[in-house]
């Protein structure tokens, strides 16, 4: 079994309609769409997947376009933002791309890294963060060079009911290490490569909602069945209450809520 | 995703679970219609 878990598998989030979604994350972002199924528990609702030109663990995110739903409320017990890792100097180009597209964004820095913050048109918050050191040739796509392209997740900040308990969750029994704090967020890494962050935020007053442009849950890798059984068997001993084995078709998945009120699910890597 | 499709196919089509397969008309009905950037039509 692996010690720590090795990063973000994916992220999945409530949107609204398909084709504004596809304009945005593929046609600003540049991300390759890279599976359309269905909501398996709802399949009169899309799942959309975009990633990486290779749909790796690690670079997906996904989406459920459900167009009536009401819109969600960012706050307690939700992950509140997704980031993304580009290469270092890339924000010079992100910023000229976003404002051809009409996006607003501001720009800061945060644990030493500079970053581009926007929305999209449901809501989401989202960063491009210049955290790749060394791109990578395999990543480009499209109209988007590697040299500035989205190379995955960098990492996703959560906002939690009970952040002690969330830190503890992290750190005692997924592995991560509380590496910097400021401005009211703790910052803890995993040794993945890449989606390797998570935040811990303490700014959010308000309970959440789930609905358009919310996050629905993370997802985090485990490496095969074998190590995804034995990670069922960490939380269970900590007092988790995950479900079966779900067959999703391209992994195999596991959900719980963590103790802050924010959806975990653990998923296996894709096997040869 | 690239363990059970080749990568030059993925995002180009509607993949649905083996259980639903039989069912694909019906599925598809209730889907609304979008065009990714590499002109797949959906629901296909």
């Amino acid at each position: 079994m692996t010690d720590r878990i090795q990063g973000i598998h994916h992220v999945t989030a409530m949107s609204s309609d398909p084709q504004r979604n596809v304009n945005f994350y593929s046609g600003i972002l540049g991300l390759r769409l890279v599976k359309v199924t269905i909501n398996y528990d709802d399949p009169s609702t899309y799942h959309l997947y975009y990633g990486d030109p290779q749909g790796s663990p690690g670079t997906l995110i996904t989406f459920f376009p459900w167009p009536q739903s009401p819109q969600g409320t960012i706050g307690l017990g939700q992950a509140t933002s997704f980031s993304f890792a580009i290469p270092k100097n890339a924000s010079a180009y992100w910023i000229t791309r976003l404002s051809d597209a009409g996006v607003p964004f501001t720009t800061e820095e945060r644990f030493g890294l500079p970053l581009l913050r926007f929305q999209d048109h449901d809501g989401f918050q989202i960063e491009l963060v210049e955290s790749i050191e060394t791109p990578n040739p395999q990543v480009a796509w499209d109209n988007t060079p590697a040299e500035v392209a989205i190379h995955g997740f960098h990492g996703v900040q959560l906002a939690s009911v009970r952040p002690d308990s969330t830190e503890r969750l992290l750190t005692e029994t997924m592995g991560y290490f509380l590496v910097a704090e400021e401005n009211q967020i703790k910052l803890f890494r995993s040794p993945a490569p890449l989606a390797n962050t998570v935040e811990l935020t303490q700014s959010q007053v308000q309970i959440g909602r789930m609905g358009t442009g919310i996050v629905h849950h993370v997802a985090f890798r485990a490496e095969d069945d074998a190590d995804h059984a034995a990670w069922r068997e960490k939380f269970v001993t900590a007092g988790m209450r995950p479900t079966e084995f779900i067959d999703r078709n391209y992994f195999h998945s596991i959900y719980f809520r963590e103790p802050g009120g924010i959806l975990y699910e653990i998923a296996t890597d894709p096997q040869a | 995703m690239t363990y059970n499709e080749p990568i030059e196919t993925l995002g180009t089509h509607l993949v649905l679970p083996p259980w639903l397969e039989e069912d694909r008309a019906n599925v598809i009905k209730n889907l609304p219609s979008f065009e990714s950037f590499t002109g797949a039509k959906f629901p296909n």
